[in-house]
């Protein structure tokens, strides 16, 4: 597995709220190189989750262009959109999104159901990434029998299952206290590192950044009458 | 995302919310079991009951009186007779004889005198019926209150409602007459003078068993034929210088089942032929039959406006599911599910929702229609009729359980619609 270039062209992004239009992309470019580790910083409201829902195919594109690799993401939708996210992208949440019905190793067996893996395979792969992110002892817990740390190492370990080019991270650390924080960026730094995969991340904290190897810094707009 | 992971999935979410599944199979459950116990009672009512009755039961009968068939005798249920004419044993064999039949029951009478308990009701004059009581249940009687009297018995009478009025009863307090003995007085008539007869009676005081309805001959009294016959055999002995004429049919009249309620016309043109007034209640049957009809397209329409608010009630929970899943269905979609693996996920959910309500319901339903059965039946019982068998029709079995999945199902199309039409941005939480 190898990282994917992204490239970011022209891109407008704007939202309709009861206060008026909100601008929070405006004729916006990017390029990222393939394997790159990226950190996104910017005040609230400066766009940074919705680049990186654009570029996770979370987001429909308004104006502009948006190429993941070999992949116009303007050109995907429905069922296609779907597959770019399962085969292509990897999400890590703040909220580590994990299903709270379903065990560690369930949830990231779940990742693998959309694709057509067999069941025996799922609980292979799952097991062995249980055990890379070294919580494989807690393979059988539901997440609110979980820490915090846990939870987001389990969410990580969902994300690798389909052997992503691109691992997206929104604020992966944000509902982490420090130490754990840190155990859980050397995971990711370490794992986007030994599967080749581009990483972008978004955090506000200027220390968690300064890991990446670029950080991209977004400008707030302003919201129109 | 297969059917059997989307299957997993729902159960999965079902239980996690086991307490809001738990009421909204309940919710389904007490639908399907008020519309299967419905239509198993009606169902019972229609098949059993009425077909029953019809096959060889007081519906199918004809009766018979003692006068020559009048005109349009066979154009009405209760045809004007004609002249008297007289029914013996060679015309009871004859008709006994005729295709079609399966019995005939004899129906004798005498005049008598009655003197009721109350001293403030006049003694008054009426009629004495009898029959075979053995074959009682095949007769349009209907008991009221008590019993009829006991084969052969020479000392106990049912009474009809025009008894109950002129002691000052209603049907309401009919049981007030049970028990309470009546002076029952066979005349036999004497000439004493020139303008006057004398009455000589035979008395005996009769034990009140029971009130009836019926339609099978007008009389205040029923006894026992054996009572009849020793009544008639007194009257008869009349002198005839008295003017007193005891009518000469052996037979007040007769009633006549057919094999079936379609047989009943062709027996009843028979005995016509034969020289008989008839009359039947075929069209009677046939407007209950229409009434069962109705009533049970009202049951089911009360079962499944039941069943509808029940999917309203599905379509409800889910909705309100996945407003509360909002950022779940989102990540269910940012790891891959396509709109239709999220539609499939609630789908199921309503269908394994509905199934498991109908099963439920349609047996709790079952069990409703056997207690009510239970109380039916004590009733018939009772009232001298065969009892009614409560069964569970295959076509409500399945029905009630495959039409609970596919009605939840349906009710579950609009919030699995919604659920898979949210976008996977939702997995971030709102914009």
């Amino acid at each position: 597995m190898a990282g994917v270039p992204i490239s970011v062209r022209d891109v407008s992004m704007h939202y309709a709220t009861r206060s008026g239009r909100v601008d929070v992309l405006d004729a916006f470019d990017l390029t990222i190189d393939a394997g790159e580790r990226v950190a996104i910083m910017g005040p609230s409201g400066a766009g940074k989750t919705t680049l990186l829902a654009l570029i996770g195919g979370l987001e429909s594109i308004q104006r502009g262009s948006i190429r993941v690799g070999d992949i116009d993401l303007a050109t995907l939708h429905g069922d296609a959109l779907a597959a770019y996210r399962h085969q292509t992208v990897g999400f890590v949440f703040q909220h580590f999104g994990l299903l709270g019905n379903l065990s560690a190793r369930e949830n990231i067996e779940l990742a693998m159901s959309f694709g057509g893996t067999s069941g025996r395979d799922r609980r292979a792969r799952a097991q062995h990434l249980l055990e890379a992110v070294g919580i494989a002892n807690r393979a059988d817990h539901r997440p609110p029998e979980l820490s915090g740390g846990e939870s987001q190492r389990v969410a990580l370990a969902r994300a690798l299952a389909n052997e992503p080019k691109l691992l997206l991270a929104d604020e992966p650390t944000g509902n982490l206290d420090g130490e754990t924080a840190e155990r859980v960026l050397d995971l990711l730094d370490r794992t986007a590192a030994d599967h080749g995969a581009t990483l972008l991340t978004v955090t506000h904290d200027p220390v968690v950044a300064k890991r990446f190897d670029r950080i991209i810094q977004l400008a707030p707009r302003a919201v129109a009458p | 995302m297969s059917w059997r992971d989307a299957l997993l999935a729902a159960l999965r979410s079902l239980g996690r919310r086991a307490g809001r599944a738990a009421l909204t199979v309940l919710a389904v459950a007490l639908a399907a079991a008020l519309l299967s116990a419905l239509l198993i009672v009606s169902t019972a009512a229609r098949t059993r009951v009425l077909d029953q009755l019809a096959k060889g039961g007081p519906l199918a009968g004809i009766q018979v009186a003692a006068a020559a068939p009048g005109p349009q005798a066979l154009d009405a249920d209760t045809p004007r007779p004609g002249r008297p004419r007289d029914i013996d044993g060679d015309a009871v064999r004859r008709i006994r004889a005729l295709r079609s039949v399966r019995s005939v029951v004899t129906l004798e009478s005498n005049p008598i005198l009655a003197v009721a308990p109350s001293p403030s009701v006049q003694p008054f004059r009426d009629t004495l019926a009898g029959l075979d009581l053995r074959r009682v249940r095949t007769l349009p009687i209907t008991v009221i209150v008590g019993r009829t009297p006991a084969p052969g018995s020479l000392t106990e009478v049912s009474v009809t409602e025009g008894y109950l009025r002129r002691v000052g009863l209603s049907r309401t307090t009919a049981a007030k007459a049970i028990g309470t003995e009546v002076e029952i007085g066979a005349p036999r008539f004497f000439p004493s003078s020139a303008d006057r007869v004398d009455v000589r009676g035979r008395w005996t005081r009769a034990e009140i068993v029971g009130v009836v309805a019926q339609q099978a001959i007008d009389a205040q009294f029923l006894g026992s034929r054996e009572m009849v016959r020793a009544a008639r055999a007194w009257t008869s002995q009349s002198d005839p210088g008295s003017g007193f004429v005891l009518p000469s049919s052996r037979y007040a009249g007769l009633f006549v089942v057919a094999d079936g309620l379609d047989r009943v016309g062709s027996v009843r043109a028979s005995i016509t032929r034969l020289g008989y007034s008839t009359s039947s209640p075929e069209n009677l049957i046939e407007t209950v039959r229409r009434y069962l009809r109705v009533v049970e397209i009202v049951l089911a329409g009360i079962g499944l406006i039941a069943l509808a608010i029940a999917a309203l009630g599905i379509t409800n929970a889910l909705l309100a599911a996945v407003r509360e899943r909002r950022r779940e269905i989102g990540v269910l979609k940012a790891i891959g599910a396509r709109d239709r693996d999220v539609r499939r996920i609630f789908l199921i959910e309503a269908g394994v929702t509905g199934l498991v309500g109908g099963l439920l319901g349609t047996v709790a339903g079952y069990g409703i229609a056997r207690i009510l059965g239970a109380v039916v039946n004590q009733y018939l019982v009772d009232q001298g009729l065969p009892g009614v068998g409560i069964g569970l029709p295959a076509l409500v079995l399945f029905g009630g359980v495959l039409g609970s999945a596919v009605l939840a199902v349906l009710a579950g199309v609009t919030p699995a619609q919604r659920a898979a039409r949210l976008p996977a941005r939702q997995a971030m939480g709102d914009a």
